[in-house]
């Protein structure tokens, strides 16, 4: 299992070690990102013929309140609701991946679900999967 | 089985920090017009030379989609952004970087506000 | 931040001060952000130590700002690099030749000055690109035809300095042939202008462009001895109307005879630019279709006698080359009855189809949908359609070329030698060979064939290294072949001009002597197609 750390530039993340490391071997890609990261990630996927295949957007409501916003296949959200930013995030998101089924045809709505991109969704992390 | 995790705090691409007037969609229209349609436009010869399947941005994400998602820029309802003004700055493939003094900072916000119009 | 080469960190930040003195601050860009704008997307050693990046960028409005820009370069020694549109791609689109060089990106000059619909000239700005003189023209409804490269965002200044073509009549075709008059900056910031505009008062500096005495305007182009701030270009009446029409010959050996009959064609302007395939080796061999022609090439080269077999075989004409008529429908219409007479007298079995027949200009809702805006002088971007994802490249779309096109005789002979040079050299670098013996040449300079190789570049190392030794190469056998590679990326122009050897480099160090007296800080695009300022010759072999 291989964890990197966006903090700067995305594109050399991905043209500087994902892309070369996924053309050679195909893994899923999990992560906790903001939603305007994931889109840059899910449009550079594609590249390599990867898609989203699940998602959880957590949205902080007024108040503090979390929401979560589910695509994907509803099972797989299961201990989700607690996810940490730690370990805890990883082990829980490998738990994920081990229960998806890739070889189920892939659900374009999971694709098609990406912004709002206004300022009040900033603070929106958003947890997902991209095989 | 081997997963690779990627954790991103923040989005950190550029943000608007020059835009004085909020960004208009209708001047978007014609920046894009002037710069994207004649790769990502709608409108192409039946029969492109060297087998293109339409105008070569739009062709290009029509192989990259499969359908999934519109391969005419104007007609997408989910772009983000960041990811535009990435594109637009760095290229991508064949497509190379805009500067700006060709695309100024304030039109290429205006391309923004147009090519997100219609996002949900 | 880069710095430009022996030149201080406070040094620097003097002149880029006084840069913005000239410019305004807006339009100095010094951030890093800012000068990775100025790279070029398709270089050859991208992220490489080798990549030419800049320092900085200055944007003039005007030829003021760039005669101030010029005397603050020459002042502190900043080695500067002048572009117009900076979409030079292939060839080094925006970035220096020279790291550390400050861009003068004279994209802000975009004024188009005049166009005449009667003398049939314009006068333009270096950032005034295809589109913008195409757009003027159909605004005002003038009756002028451009002549335009295949990408319509470049600027027929830049285009026409590195010695740019397109796709009409002849005198149109070769962009610098059909420059008049122009406006340049020196490097001590002194306007001249060449030809009649040397004359205050003259009204033809758009008409006649030797003026009197030596016409310098060559010395402006490929090379490093001004920035120009102006240029004319004589352009084509609009023509009534387009036809083409297509000769097909039957053997291989019959390509002779075709080359000779479309040169005398050409040569009396009796046709516009001529296009030639091989309907017997439709297809060609690209990367991902192999044919029964690469069956043929298992074993090497093959003899004329199997090519004439193969032809036999495939039932389909050995060679086809379409003509393009401009002009009044009776004129058109009795060239192509004369062509197909000579091609019938000089050829046996020659056969002929009409083609295209179009009274132009066409209005703009049916040029929208015509694949052939190139030869109709209407600027596109449809050629990046060649090396845009498709179903063969989906998952490593091309991310760059380095084109190399070789000029030959127009001799058979040498279009097959060519290819053959070209077969093998892809060969040996284990690159799936794009020549074959059906290859045809291009003839966008109408008094030589070009045969083109297309190297991919990548934004990887390692897959760059191979293609920047394939162009290596090609350039040396080319070189060893007597063919001229007519223009090249900064990466390899060193190597290009070292080719020129006659006589001991005569003309390099001509072009040298040049430098030394017009720019003797050697602050102008130093390096550009090989001519370095004294300071930095000591490497030269």
């Amino acid at each position: 299992m291989g964890v990197s750390e966006v903090s700067g530039d995305l594109g050399q993340l991905w043209y500087g070690e994902l892309r070369g490391q996924l053309r050679r071997t195909k893994v899923p890609l999990t992560g906790l990102t903001d939603r305007a990261t994931l889109f840059c990630l899910e449009e550079l996927a594609r590249d390599v013929d990867m898609k989203m295949r699940f998602r959880v957007d957590r949205v902080v409501e007024q108040g503090g309140r979390i929401r979560h916003e589910v695509a994907g296949q509803p099972r797989l959200v299961t201990g989700l609701h607690d996810l940490g930013t730690d370990e805890s995030f990883g082990n829980a998101m490998a738990s994920v991946v081990r229960r998806i089924d890739f070889s189920s045809s892939r659900d374009v709505r999971i694709q098609r679900r990406t912004g709002p991109f206004h300022n009040a969704s900033e603070r929106v992390l958003v947890a997902w999967v991209i095989a | 089985m081997r997963v690779t995790i990627v954790m991103a705090a923040l989005a950190v691409l550029a943000t608007a920090a020059f835009a004085q007037d909020s960004p208009s969609a209708d001047n978007g229209k014609v920046v894009f017009d002037k710069w994207c349609t004649p790769c990502h436009g709608a409108v192409a010869p039946p029969e492109m030379p060297f087998g293109g399947d339409g105008l070569p941005g739009t062709s290009a994400l029509g192989v990259k989609y499969r359908g999934e998602l519109p391969a005419v820029l104007e007609e997408r309802t989910d772009l983000a952004p960041e990811f535009i003004e990435t594109v637009v700055r760095g290229g991508l493939f064949g497509m190379p970087i805009t500067r700006k003094t060709e695309v100024s900072e304030s039109e290429l916000e205006d391309v923004i506000a147009y090519l997100t119009r219609n996002n949900n | 931040m880069a710095l430009p080469p022996n030149v201080s960190e406070e040094v620097f930040a003097s002149a880029l001060s006084e840069f913005a003195q000239a410019v305004g601050d807006e339009w100095v860009f010094s951030s890093d952000e800012d000068v990775a704008l100025y790279r070029d997307s398709y270089s050859i050693y991208w992220d490489e130590p080798e990549e030419r990046v800049a320092s900085a960028a200055v944007a003039p409005a005007n030829v003021e700002e760039v005669q101030q820009i010029v005397r603050v370069a020459n002042r502190y020694g900043i080695p500067i690099y002048p572009i117009s549109t900076g979409r030079n791609l292939t060839y080094g689109g925006a970035a220096p030749t020279l790291s550390g060089s400050v861009v003068v990106d004279l994209k802000r000059m975009n004024r188009v000055l005049e166009v005449d619909e009667d003398r049939h000239f314009a006068l333009v700005e270096p950032g005034v690109s295809y589109f913008d003189l195409y757009n003027y023209i159909q605004e005002r409804g003038l009756n002028v035809m451009l002549d335009v490269p295949d990408p319509g965002w470049g600027s027929p200044i830049g285009n026409s300095l590195d010695h740019g073509v397109g796709y009409t009549m002849s005198p149109y075709r070769d962009h610098f042939g059909s420059h008049c008059g122009m406006e340049f900056v020196t490097a001590e910031g002194e306007v001249v202008r060449t030809g009649n505009g040397a004359m205050p008062g003259s009204e033809s500096w758009q008409d006649y462009r030797y003026g009197v005495g030596p016409m310098i305007d060559g010395l402006l182009a490929q090379s490093n001895f001004g920035i120009v701030t102006k240029m004319g270009f004589w352009l084509m009446p609009m023509p009534e109307t387009f036809l083409t029409g297509t000769v097909t010959v039957p053997r291989y050996g019959d390509f002779d005879a075709l080359v000779k009959e479309v040169s005398y064609l050409e040569d009396s302007f009796l046709t516009g630019m001529p296009s030639f395939g091989s309907p017997a080796a439709r297809g060609g061999i690209g990367r991902q279709a192999p044919t029964q022609l690469a069956e043929l090439m298992q074993d090497g080269w093959p003899s004329v006698e199997r090519l004439e077999d193969f032809v036999s075989a495939q039932g389909r004409p050995a060679w086809s080359v379409e003509l393009r008529f401009y002009g009044p429908e009776e004129v058109v219409r009795a060239s192509w009855e004369a062509a197909k007479r000579r091609f019938g007298d000089r050829v046996a079995g020659a056969s002929f189809e009409d083609g295209d027949f179009w009274r132009l200009p066409l209005p703009a809702d049916e040029l929208a949908t015509n694949p052939r805006k190139a030869v109709l002088g209407v600027p596109a971007l449809e050629i990046f359609a060649t090396m845009a994802r498709n179903p063969q490249t989906n998952e490593a779309p091309l991310e760059g070329h380095a084109d190399l096109f070789a000029f030959l005789p127009r001799k058979a002979e040498a279009v097959h030698d060519a290819a053959r040079m070209m077969s093998e050299t892809y060969s040996e670098f284990g690159t799936p060979p794009a020549h074959h013996p059906f290859s045809t040449p291009i003839n966008f300079y109408s008094r030589a064939f070009i045969v083109a190789a297309i190297v991919p570049t990548w934004r990887d190392a390692a897959k760059n290294a191979q293609s920047r030794a394939l162009y290596s190469r090609l350039i040396d056998r080319c070189a060893e072949n007597g063919w001229i590679v007519y223009r090249t990326n900064p990466a390899f122009q060193d190597q290009l001009v070292s080719k020129l050897s006659f006589n001991n480099n005569a003309l390099l160090r001509f072009e040298e002597k040049l430098k030394d007296g017009i720019d003797p800080k050697g602050i102008i695009s130093p390096g550009r197609y090989g001519i370095w300022p004294a300071s930095m010759r000591s490497g030269r072999a």
